[in-house]
């Protein structure tokens, strides 16, 4: 069983890697100006100085980099916070650690910390914004000791909206140059200059996923309640600190590069959980891979929609990840 | 020789209403002894406290003479193991369910069970009864089943305390004897300790080598011993504050609980005036 166990996983590894480049591919071909697939390999190593070649090395593949970081440390965000609160409709956006997120790096906008410690005040205000709303939650349901119920889903909610309306409320008394950079930065977009960022986004999502897998036997054993864990010697007041900063860590760093992108931590690790079983073993790197896949996609489909214009990605995923999160809630057993 | 569990003035407090104080006894290797008493006497806090999910306001628990305040939980969990009232619902197979059970005992970086781990888990599942529905969902399985597949978890980290925190209490009574004939087979076949909380006193009394009764009013131990020292008219009268009659099993000779309406008991005492 051992046997079959491996195969199957290598079997769903190998298709996400292989839907992973496919749409990498797709990325690179399609946009305002379209450039067929056969024609990339002579543009990148012979025709160093034309447009097609800045198009492709200096646009697409930085946005494909980012949106397989991005898509994946959402998705795998998604999938430590289910693990954790034991609640398949978790994800950072609706518990609000994404708008704690986007509240820290507002004020980091306004108050210009960026100014005096350089770029990497983006993503600190992100993980510190995302990290207090985190321990809100959790601190705020721990006394009714029904971490399952989903009344720590309607503080997420709320928390989000007093996040947001601090939000407005900031860009209200702010002046017209920080005003733009918020309204900018909050649209949610895969379009980042900043290489820096970037290098930072696909570093920082690949360090959670190494660091989430020290903790995956753990979250096997939290699947069965706290109580069942600690009695297989999981010490979970521990585990849990550890993959909520992990968790705000991922969302931080998504939000303050990206903006707010909705539902991506939802919907991914709802489908791999379906797909790949429980297990948090291929869960957190399935997760990675589909949530990768899937924001190279929405971000496909955001520029292709209405062309020449192009939509904020998060408008897509907040549609698709909308009608999805619906039918999750209404069916009758969701378990994980 | 040492004792699997040594408890010594044991107290805990919550929420500032005393639960239990100073509790005080130990289990001999491969004995069977039932934790009874009323409601809210803290049967289940004290099944907690051993299991460390709880810590203690006073007090000390040696596990084979070692205070587990200073094991780590899983050290803790390589020498007991615990079998709640019922088991979450959870998607995973019953092999992987099962599987669990030897988290304790994985080293650091391995990150796929060993040919042994599926060996030992096949064997309990076997023991238990369970291993024709290792394929299936936990749960799509029955509430017996899944009781079954706890204790066959629990099995798998080879422990040697069990503590069983009422594991009987949402099943039919095929259930209930199928699985404590199982718990009173392993004691002798694995020389297992078993604490277990059990609510219903006759099912205590016909298994247990031994019972702990809880007072519930002040949170110590009423009494212990064996069930015939334990289970008089007199001790239910003051614990469980209810009039009961108690006789002789026909079968086994164990003391067997008769409750009675106070109907009855209010015609019993026209005839004797």
């Amino acid at each position: 069983m051992k046997q079959n166990k491996i195969k199957y996983w290598s079997i769903i590894l190998i298709l996400l890697i292989l839907i992973l480049i496919f749409v990498s591919l797709l990325s690179l071909c399609v946009g305002s100006a379209g450039i067929p697939l056969k024609d990339i390999p002579h543009i990148l190593f012979y025709d160093k100085g034309s447009a097609d070649h800045s198009i492709l090395l200096g646009i697409r593949l930085p946005r494909i980099i980012l949106g397989l970081s991005i898509g994946g440390a959402l998705a795998l965000a998604g999938a430590l916070l289910q693990g954790i609160f034991k609640n398949p409709l978790v994800e950072p956006y609706t518990l609000g650690i994404s708008g704690g997120a986007s509240l820290g790096v507002c004020i980091n906008i306004l108050f210009k910390f960026y100014s005096k410690i350089g770029i990497i005040a983006y993503p600190l205000s992100g993980f510190l914004g995302a990290s207090l709303v985190i321990f809100l939650v959790y601190y705020l349901n721990n006394k009714t000791r029904d971490i399952r119920s989903n009344r720590m889903l309607l503080t997420g909610v709320m928390i989000s909206y007093v996040a947001s309306s601090l939000v407005m409320l900031l860009m209200a008394i702010s002046k017209t140059d920080d005003l733009q950079n918020i309204v900018l930065w909050i649209m949610g977009s895969l379009d980042e200059p900043n290489p820096v960022l970037i290098k930072m986004a696909l570093f920082g999502s690949l360090a959670g996923l190494v660091f989430s897998y020290f903790f995956c036997f753990d979250l096997n054993a939290l699947l069965l309640g706290e109580d069942e864990a600690a009695n297989l010697g999981v010490n979970t007041t521990r585990t849990k600190k550890y993959l909520f900063i992990i968790a705000s860590f991922l969302t931080g760093l998504s939000v303050s590069v990206a903006g707010i992108i909705m539902f991506a931590g939802l919907i991914v690790p709802h489908f791999m959980r379906m797909i790949a079983g429980p297990d948090h073993r291929i869960l957190l790197i399935s997760s990675f891979l589909a949530g990768a896949a899937f924001l190279v996609l929405c971000d496909v489909i955001a520029r292709v929609i209405i062309s020449p214009l192009e939509l904020p990605v998060g408008v897509i995923t907040g549609i698709i990840g909308g009608i999805i999160f619906i039918w999750a809630l209404s069916r009758k057993q969701v378990t994980l | 020789m040492t004792h699997p569990l040594t408890i010594k003035n044991l107290s805990f407090r919550y929420h500032k209403k005393t639960i239990l104080k100073n509790i005080c006894f130990s289990t001999d290797p491969g004995e069977f002894v039932s934790i009874i008493g009323p409601n809210g006497s803290g049967k289940t806090t004290l099944i907690k406290i051993i299991s460390k999910i709880n810590k203690p306001e006073k007090g000390n628990i040696y596990i084979k003479g070692n205070d587990i305040q200073t094991m780590s939980n899983r050290e803790l969990a390589r020498h007991i193991a615990v079998v709640m009232q019922s088991v979450e619902p959870v998607s995973m197979s019953v092999e992987e369910y099962v599987l669990l059970g030897r988290l304790p005992f994985f080293k650091k970086y391995q990150f796929f069970e060993t040919a042994k781990d599926i060996k030992l888990a096949h064997k309990y599942m076997e023991l238990t009864g369970i291993l024709k529905l290792k394929d299936e969902s936990i749960n799509k399985i029955s509430g017996g089943e899944r009781q079954l597949a706890a204790i066959a978890r629990a099995l798998t980290q080879e422990p040697m305390l069990l503590l069983l925190d009422e594991p009987t209490s949402h099943l039919d009574i095929t259930h209930q004897i199928q699985i404590l004939e199982l718990i009173s087979s392993l004691k002798k076949t694995l020389c297992l300790t078993v604490l277990i909380v059990l609510h219903d006193l006759n099912l205590a009394a016909e298994y247990s080598d031994r019972l702990v009764l809880l007072n519930g009013k002040n949170g110590g131990i009423y009494q212990t011993g064996t069930c015939e020292q334990v289970l008089s008219e007199q001790s239910i009268q003051e614990v469980y504050n209810t009039n009961v009659r108690i006789q002789k099993n026909p079968v086994s000779k164990r003391p067997c609980i008769f409750l009675i309406s106070q109907n009855a008991l209010n015609k019993e005492e026209n005839i004797i005036l």
